[in-house]
């Protein structure tokens, strides 16, 4: 038997959010994201939760799970300790129980132009890039935009300007990408107030991606780039 | 994209680390010599005859002043960040802390030149 505390909470209709217990019998292997879905299904149909891809590529059911940013569908329940306790993800408006708004996350994401800005005028047919140019941005592709690191980023709690983890991480993938022509204002843009200069490095996003991507390496390693300028 | 941010944070992060290592010298020297390598009471007496005995003493300090100061001073600066203050009162501190850390390091070499 497990239990798990869910996070429950409508800003509609609370005033407080409360943690509701829900017990059940997990089969060997069940996730989290499957112990929601039970819920759901069998014992209460009014719970909110993101979900899509099930297999940890969409990004979409990320959540504080016992302490710990994971994604729901990544995190077998029965590598967690009973009672499981599930949170939404941290710093954004709660719309209803552990479903966040995150046009606050991805607003910061657009704001670093998450596209390539050619050089030139792009070829007619492929962008060619060799090997080991295309080798520079390995380290900073898979991000699936969960939200873990965001969550996790007491910078990001303290300012909502703050660009935070993902959209920096983004940002040095195109800095690094060799095809990129707007690598100059790229680092002049993430040198701002609210940029790289407010991260810590403390460490917390690089603990909780679920990618095992590194975004303070990333923010470290852009901080390196607007001092030294080689780019 | 703005393009027409400053870089002039991208200095100031960066003289916070080369500050910090030479911090790291500094401070093993100064709290071993002071705190460990003289007797229990210091006074007066026993800083000047160590600075008057020797003008690397001097030189010592006359570069740890700037440097603790900018440290100390940059630090406190990041703190202020952290509270997102506006715009007049970022420009307010911004000044004090330049004032301070300008007095400060002209007042610190004042007191050293003496023994040089």
């Amino acid at each position: 038997m497990v239990e798990f505390r869910i996070f429950r909470f409508d800003p509609e209709k609370n005033k407080e959010p409360e943690f509701k217990p829900y017990q059940f019998e997990p089969f060997k292997g069940m996730t989290i994201l499957e112990g929601l879905y039970h819920i759901l299904e069998n014992m209460d149909s009014s719970l909110a939760f993101r979900s899509s891809c099930r297999e940890a590529v969409c990004g979409s059911c990320a959540m504080h799970i016992n302490g710990v940013y994971r994604l729901a569908c990544k995190t077998q329940i029965q590598i967690l300790k009973s009672p499981i306790t599930i949170r939404p993800l941290s710093h954004l408006p709660i719309i209803k129980d552990l479903v966040v708004d995150l046009n606050p996350f991805f607003d910061r994401f657009r704001e670093i132009k998450p596209y390539l800005i050619p050089k030139e005028n792009p070829p007619e047919k492929e962008y060619l890039q060799s090997v080991e140019d295309r080798e520079k941005i390995d380290d900073w592709l898979d991000c699936i935009l969960c939200g873990a690191c965001y969550g996790s980023c007491p910078v990001c709690a303290q300012d909502p300007k703050y660009l935070g983890p993902h959209a920096l991480l983004k940002a040095l993938r195109f800095v690094d990408d060799s095809r990129d022509g707007a690598t100059r204002e790229r680092v002049a843009f993430v040198t701002q107030n609210s940029g790289i200069f407010r991260c810590h490095t403390i460490f917390n996003c690089r603990e909780v991606c679920p990618k095992d991507l590194d975004p303070t390496k990333a923010i470290a390693k852009l901080k390196w780039k607007s001092v030294f300028k080689k780019f | 994209m703005n393009q027409k941010q400053s870089f002039s944070s991208a200095y100031g992060w960066f003289i916070q680390r080369i500050t910090g290592i030479l911090l790291a010298f500094f401070l093993i020297v100064h709290i071993n010599v002071l705190h460990f390598g003289e007797k229990f009471f210091i006074d007066f007496n026993m800083v000047t005859q160590r600075l008057e005995g020797s003008f690397l003493w001097a030189i010592f300090y006359i570069i740890f002043i700037p440097v603790v100061l900018f440290h100390g001073l940059n630090g406190i600066w990041g703190l202020v960040e952290d509270y997102r203050p506006s715009q007049g009162a970022q420009k307010t501190v911004k000044v004090l802390l330049w004032i301070l850390g300008i007095v400060g390091t002209f007042y610190g070499i004042l007191a050293i030149t003496p023994f040089l």
